[in-house]
Parts: structure tokens; sequence; C-alpha cells
């Protein structure tokens, strides 16, 4: 009876053993490998932004959130005065606080929060370094666990924020170059698998899987840190002088490579909360409107380019003129004047323009304005980026006619702009407006794909010609003296235009700017400096705007090392004596 | 213990083949095996061999063992050690980035007593001819530095405590210029540098409260969602028709 019972019980166990051993083997091992096995995500890296010269503009730090469970952290025990006291939630704060460097109240009252919720969860300090965070692990208060975090760092602050952009809390981009280059700058983060032993620690023998984190690339711009910095702080200044709304500075060579640009008032983006929200964006991305007088260069470059004009064209100016029932005006009250093309560009005649302009039909005009980039984009998809106001010629009001060939009833963006001077610049040959010069890892760049091709505008003859009018602009007889830079040609071109008011719905105030281009006769670097609605002094281009282009200019010219060029070229002749060049 | 039982297998076969030749030829007396003969195959040296390889395989397998747990152990003590020598490089050059951005650079400068160079001149190397005009700088050509945030509190403080926590002696955060009377104090010489810093420090320090009261979370919330938005009608659609 016995044998028969032990024989019974015996196979019991073996079937037992047979079913855990043999048919079930796989499902009960792969059980307990899993409940060994544990993941953890290792973050990628997200890439830095560089100028020009490999300066950081943008990098990423790796932080760490202090994460509390409280419920656990009531029990933390430590040795007191030579005796074990459980010193509780206040003692943990204390100390997480000490260790961190912060006020222990706010965390004594997020974990007491957390307590009467019975909340597991809880952030106790966010963004700390990984050297706070040890201290606080070597306290081995129980409950108190961490979470890899990065944050964002912007080293030039201000000067670059708003072409920069900025990481939100979540590690979104906003805005600028963060968001326009996310693809390449976003990382891909990494997994590691490992065996853990119920205390916690890794399992040496047993089973490790990496799959590695892919860090994102690094960016690089074709801006100049140095000559960002310098621009932004000197239109923080002029802005302020000039009790403006506000400023940008876009500095280019005449390959279109972006070298600065600067928008004020700008923002911290290490310190996003502090923004205002009208600071965020780029202006000279964002922001359209209507550029003035500098506008007149599509219109004699069109005149030049058409055959319908040289530089010593004359053009009898008279003080007033009425067109389309409108009666305009030039800046100077004056009476007849003869002026040539050049001298009307000199004195920056609306008048004059506008008799000049007439002789080209407006589908010429507007074929000539699109050619320059009115009315479309950059195309480096910058985030925002506005294309300008250039409505179709078919639908031109009868004034709008006559205001489009001085910039009146056209918007544009200081890109838009600075790149009609710099296709002058380049000898008439536009190329496509850059700021990303390279995408790689390390210093090793790659030049991103680019569709965009280069395009003549106009021939080279009329490109010095048009260089020779604007060198008039600065001339003594020009409406710019103050943009010269002593040793240096300048050509450039002021502009004071009837601001439109968005908000308001109307015109309201002016907008002073000036661009340029030195040496005139071998352009390095194209300057364009627009002020929003100057208030304070005067609100002319010529006094308001040139004074920042010479500061800026002569420091690009002293920083990229250009030799003094000489003075400036003897001006096309400003007037005409009537009775000579009276046609037989 | 297989082994030990199978052993005298061998001698077993080895007595039984003669046998089998002898049938035919004269067979030979059988006898019983005697306590010395089978003292030869007994095996007492193999059962030892068999334990030393026994023995000398666990203590093999245990250290074998120790040494790969202890090199794990050098594992996680080296990966700590590079990782707390990347945190400290990347906060070390963090903080080199930071000062040697040029508004950094520019209040050093400033304080100092230094100023910027006007327009310089530039000699031709292949005839040695001077090119250029100079000017000598001088009150005209100091600049102020306005590109500081004017909310410098937060990130001055956590470049503070990043710094205390790594045992790193840092230079005082921007802005730089804060306190008026340790510039004027540290320019003193130089009364018209004092002066200007002091108009600059003012400044900054005036318009810090105020802005650092308003920065709150939900601010940036509200902003980073409509960023996008904000762009769009931001840009304006001039009135075409008006113009003076």
């Amino acid at each position: 009876m016995l044998l028969v019972a032990t024989l019974f019980i015996f196979s019991l166990f073996a079937a037992q053993l047979l079913r855990i051993q043999g048919f079930d083997a796989q499902s009960v091992s792969a059980q307990a490998l899993k409940s060994r096995l544990h993941t953890s995500s290792v973050p990628a890296q997200r890439g830095s932004i560089v100028d020009a010269n490999g300066t950081v503009l943008a990098a990423s730090l790796d932080r760490v959130n202090i994460v509390g469970d409280a419920t656990a952290t009531v029990v933390y025990k430590k040795r007191v005065d030579g005796q074990v006291r459980t010193v509780g939630l206040a003692g943990a704060a204390t100390d997480i606080a000490n260790a961190v460097g912060v006020q222990p109240q706010p965390i004594l009252t997020a974990l007491q929060q957390a307590e009467k919720k019975g909340s597991q969860f809880t952030y106790l300090a966010k963004n700390v370094t990984p050297a706070q965070w040890k201290a606080v692990q070597d306290l081995q208060i129980p409950g108190i666990s961490s979470e890899a975090s990065s944050e964002r760092d912007y080293p030039q602050g201000t000067s670059l924020a708003p072409l920069l952009g900025w990481i939100d809390a979540s590690g979104q981009p906003g805005g600028g170059v963060e968001q326009l280059e996310q693809k390449a700058l976003n990382g891909k983060p990494g997994k590691h698998v490992y065996e853990q032993a119920p205390d916690g620690t890794t399992i040496a023998s047993g089973d490790n899987k990496d799959t590695p984190a892919v860090d994102g690339k690094n960016v690089q711009l074709t801006i100049d840190n140095d000559l960002q910095w310098y621009s932004q702080n000197a239109l923080a200044e002029a802005v302020k002088k000039a009790g403006a709304l506000s400023g940008e500075i876009v500095v280019m060579d005449p390959k279109q490579n972006l070298k600065a640009v600067a928008s004020y008032p700008s923002f911290d983006n290490n310190n996003i909360a502090s923004a205002g929200s009208s600071d965020l964006q780029s202006r000279p991305f964002t922001d359209a409107y209507e550029p003035g007088s500098t506008g007149k260069i599509i219109t004699m470059s069109a005149l030049l380019q058409e055959g319908k004009a040289t530089p010593a064209s004359p053009v009898v100016v008279p003080p007033t003129l009425t067109r389309a029932g409108t009666t305009f005006h030039d800046a100077e009250v004056h009476g007849t004047e003869n002026l040539t093309l050049a001298g009307v560009l000199a004195q920056s005649s609306n008048i004059g323009t506008m008799l000049a302009g007439s002789k080209l039909p407006s589908s010429t005009i507007y074929e000539y304005m699109q050619k320059f980039g009115l009315g479309q984009t950059s195309g480096i998809g910058f985030p925002g980026e506005s294309d300008g106001v250039l409505t179709p010629f078919q639908k031109w009001s009868d004034t709008q006619k006559y205001t489009v060939l001085f910039g009146q009833g056209v918007a544009a963006t200081g890109i838009q702009e600075a790149s009609i001077f710099a296709t002058i610049a380049n000898g008439g040959v536009k190329e496509p407006t850059k700021l990303v010069s390279g995408i790689g890892t390390g210093n090793d760049f790659t030049k991103p794909a680019d569709d965009r091709s280069s395009q003549r505008v106009v021939s080279s003859s009329v490109a010095t010609q048009i260089t020779k009018m604007m060198e008039g602009v600065v001339s003594g007889d020009g409406t710019a003296k103050a943009a010269l830079v002593p040793g240096y040609s300048i050509a450039g071109k002021t502009g004071t235009a009837n601001r439109y008011d968005p908000k308001l719905g109307r015109y309201d105030g002016y907008t002073a700017s000036f661009i340029g281009f030195a040496p005139a006769s071998n352009p390095r670097y194209i300057v364009a400096v627009t002020l929003q609605r100057p208030t304070k002094g005067s609100i002319y281009g010529g006094d308001v705007a040139a004074p920042v282009f010479s500061q800026v200019m002569s420091y690009a010219l002293k920083n990229g090392g250009v030799p003094p060029s000489g003075k400036q070229a003897t001006p096309y002749p400003l007037t005409f004596q009537p009775e000579k060049s009276r046609k037989p | 213990m297989s082994q030990l039982t199978a052993l005298p297998r061998p001698t077993a076969k080895s007595t039984r083949l003669p046998k089998r030749a002898a049938t035919t030829t004269s067979r030979p007396s059988l006898r019983v095996v005697q306590h010395q003969d089978a003292a030869e195959h007994s095996g007492v040296g193999f059962v030892l061999l068999c334990v030393f390889l026994l023995v000398g395989g666990l203590i093999a397998l245990l250290l074998l063992n120790t040494s790969r747990a202890q090199q794990s152990f050098a594992i996680d003590k080296l990966q700590a050690k590079s990782a707390n020598l990347t945190d400290q490089q990347q906060a070390i050059s963090s903080q080199l980035d930071d000062l040697a951005a040029p508004q950094q650079l520019a209040l050093r400068a400033q304080q100092l007593g230094l100023e910027p160079a006007k327009n310089v001149k530039y000699v031709r190397k292949a005839d040695g001819k001077v090119l250029g005009v100079a000017k000598a700088s001088g009150a005209q050509s100091a600049f102020t530095v306005g590109t500081l945030p004017s909310t410098p509190a937060s990130r001055a403080a956590d470049a503070t405590t990043s710094a205390a926590s790594l045992g790193l002696v840092i230079t005082k955060p921007k802005p730089a210029t804060k306190d008026p009377k340790a510039a004027a104090k540290s320019d003193s010489k130089n009364a018209k540098n004092a002066k200007k810093d002091k108009t600059t420090s003012g400044k900054s320090a005036a318009t810090s409260p105020a802005k650092s009261a308003a920065s709150t979370k939900q601010q940036t919330e509200k902003k980073t969602g409509n960023a996008d938005k904000a762009k769009a009608t931001s840009t304006s659609t001039p009135k075409p028709t008006t113009t003076r």
C-alpha cells in the first residue's frame, strides 16, 4: 500500500517535472527572463548649431530631472548625532535642496502634496546638472530617482535668438533654425536592454543588448557670429536712439551668403518664458513692409537694361506732379529741377522716378520685380518667412502703377531687399540666398542639397552703371553722406517710406532704411539697415539708418580683412544744362 | 561514477579474447582473481585525478566568475568615471562658450577700459604703401553693450550652481556690469569709464525686475503654440493706393 502511494506521489513529481522541463520549458524560461530583463532609453543628443567659423551658437547639455515617490520617502532614515532617526519628508527636502543648491521649501511642498494625494511620481527639481544629481543620489534617500533630460544652451543669447529659435519644455523646436533644420538636428534615441537582479544590480553574465542612440547632426550656418553681435548691438543702440518701434539689419556677401541677420527687440532663448511674443520672429524674414526709395533701384535697372535711358538721360522734375487724380510731391520742396537719371536717384526724387519710369509698361516693371525676387520667398524655407506683397500688374490701381516705381504699393522683406542689392553687387546675377552652409557630424560638414540656381537679372554693364549711380547717393550731393566709410567706396540707396501699420489698418509713421555695399569697385558685403517708425529726431533713412550702415559696414570690412579701396568714384553728373542737352 | 564502474571492462574483455582463441588449442585453467590483482586496477590514482579535475574545475569556474564580476564592477566604475568626465567636459566647454560670446568679451574689454578701434590703416606688403584712413579711438568710438538679456536671474543662477557643484571658479555671470559700485571701483582711475558703466548698468537693472516678474510658464506655452499664427498675421498687407 505504502509502495503504491509512494509511487503515485513520485509519478506526480515526475509528471510535473516533465511538464516544466519538457512541454512548457520555453514559456516558463521566457517568463523568467522577462522578469529579469529591463529596458532603458538612451537619449540621443540634439545636434549643435555653429557659425561659419565653428563658434557654438546652440548646444544641448545633459540634464537630469529629480523625481520623488513621496510614499517611499516618508520613511527616510538618517544618522543624526550618532542615532538613526526617521527624518521623513522634511529631512529629505532639506538634504536634496542642499545637494542641488536651491531653496528646500518648494521641494518640501511638492513632496507633502504628493503624499497627501498618495502620488508616487512628483518632479522635485528639473534640469539639474548630472553632478548635482550625483550629489543627490549619494544621499540614498528612498523613493528618489532620476529622469534623463536635456537643456538647450544658447551662448550668444539675444544677439541670435530670433534667427535660431528655441526649444520648448517638451523638447520641440520653436521657430528659427531649430525648426528649419529639425530633421537634421534631431537624433534618434537608442535602447539599452539588460538583465537585472532583484536588488537592482545588473547581472554581469546576463543578456545585454544595446541599440545605440543616433545623435543629431550638427548644422553650420553662413552667419559670422562676431559680425552678427556687432550688428545686433549697433541696431539695439540705433533703435533706442531713434525711438523706433523695431529694427533689422541684414548682412550678406554678393553670393548671398547671409553673414548677419539682426532683429531688435530680441529675446533671450535661454529663458523663453521672459520673451515678448512679438519679439520671437526674425523680422528680416517674417516682416514685409513697403521699401520706399530703395525700390527705385529696380526701376533704374529696368530702364537701363531695356535701353530706355542712360545714367545721363535728362529728366525735368517739376515741383509737383499729378497722375491718376493724385498729386505727388518729393520729400523736399523744390522748384523745377534739371536732373539726370543719376541725379534723380542721388536726390531720391519720386517725381523724377515716375517721369522716367513711365517709359516702361507696367508688365515690364512687374517682370523685373519678380526677377529681382519680390513676391517670392528666398527658398531657404525659414519658418514663417514672408514672400512680401506683390500684386500682379493687371490688378494695379491707376496710382499704384506709379507708386511701385518708387517702392510704395509693394511690400518686401529685409532679405528680399538685401538680395536686390546683392544682385547688382554680383554683376547682375542673382544667387540664391543661403543660411545653412553645411550639415554633418563633428566638424565634418557637407553642403546641403539645393535645387535653386543663380539667374542673370541685368547685364554686368548695367550693374556697373547702377553701382556708379549709387555711389552718387553717398557723394556730396546725395542723400546719405552719413553712410560713408573712410577709405572705402560705398554704393547704396536711402529709403524713407510711408509705413503701413497692419494693427491700425492705415499708414502710420515711416520706414527709414539704407541699403548698400562696399567696396563699390569689388563688393564684399551688402548691408541693409531698416528702422520702423523712428520718432526721435529725423525720420529719413539718410539720417537714421545710414550712420548705422557706416558702423556695421566698417566693422564688416575690418573683420573681413578687406583692404581699403580708395575714395568714391567720380559720380555721373547729377544735373544737366537745359540748353546743351535739348534734343535737335 | 559511471566512469569508475566502466573501467574494469577492458580487462575483462582482454581476458575473454584469448579464451576464444584457446578453444581450438589448449584451454588455460581458470582461476579466481586475487585481491592483489584487483588492487592493481581499483584506480585510486584515477579517482584522485577525477576529484582533482572536479575540484580544479570548480575552482577555475569560481575564479573565472569572480574575475568576470570584478571586471563588470570595474567597467561600471570606469563608465561612471567616463560619464562624470563627459559631464565635466560638457559643463566646462559650455561655460567657455558663454564666456567667449562677443558680448561678454565686449563687457570685459569695457571693464578694462579698452575701446574698439574705429578705423585702421593697412600696409600693403608688395610696395609698403599705407592704405586707408585711421582715426584715434576716443569717447565717440566707445560702444555700449545693448544685447544683454533683460532677465539674467535664472541663467546666472544656473551657471553659478553648476559651477559650484563642479568646484570651479568662474567669473561673475552676466550681466557683468550689474553692480555699479563694483564697476566704479574697478575703474576708479578712469572716471570717464566708470561713468559709462554706471549708465549701462542702470538701464539693465531698471528693466530686469519688471520683466522677470512677468515671466510665467503659461506665457511660454501660449507663445510656442501660437508662434506660427503670429507670423502669419504680422506680415502686412498694404493698401496700394495710398501714397503721399
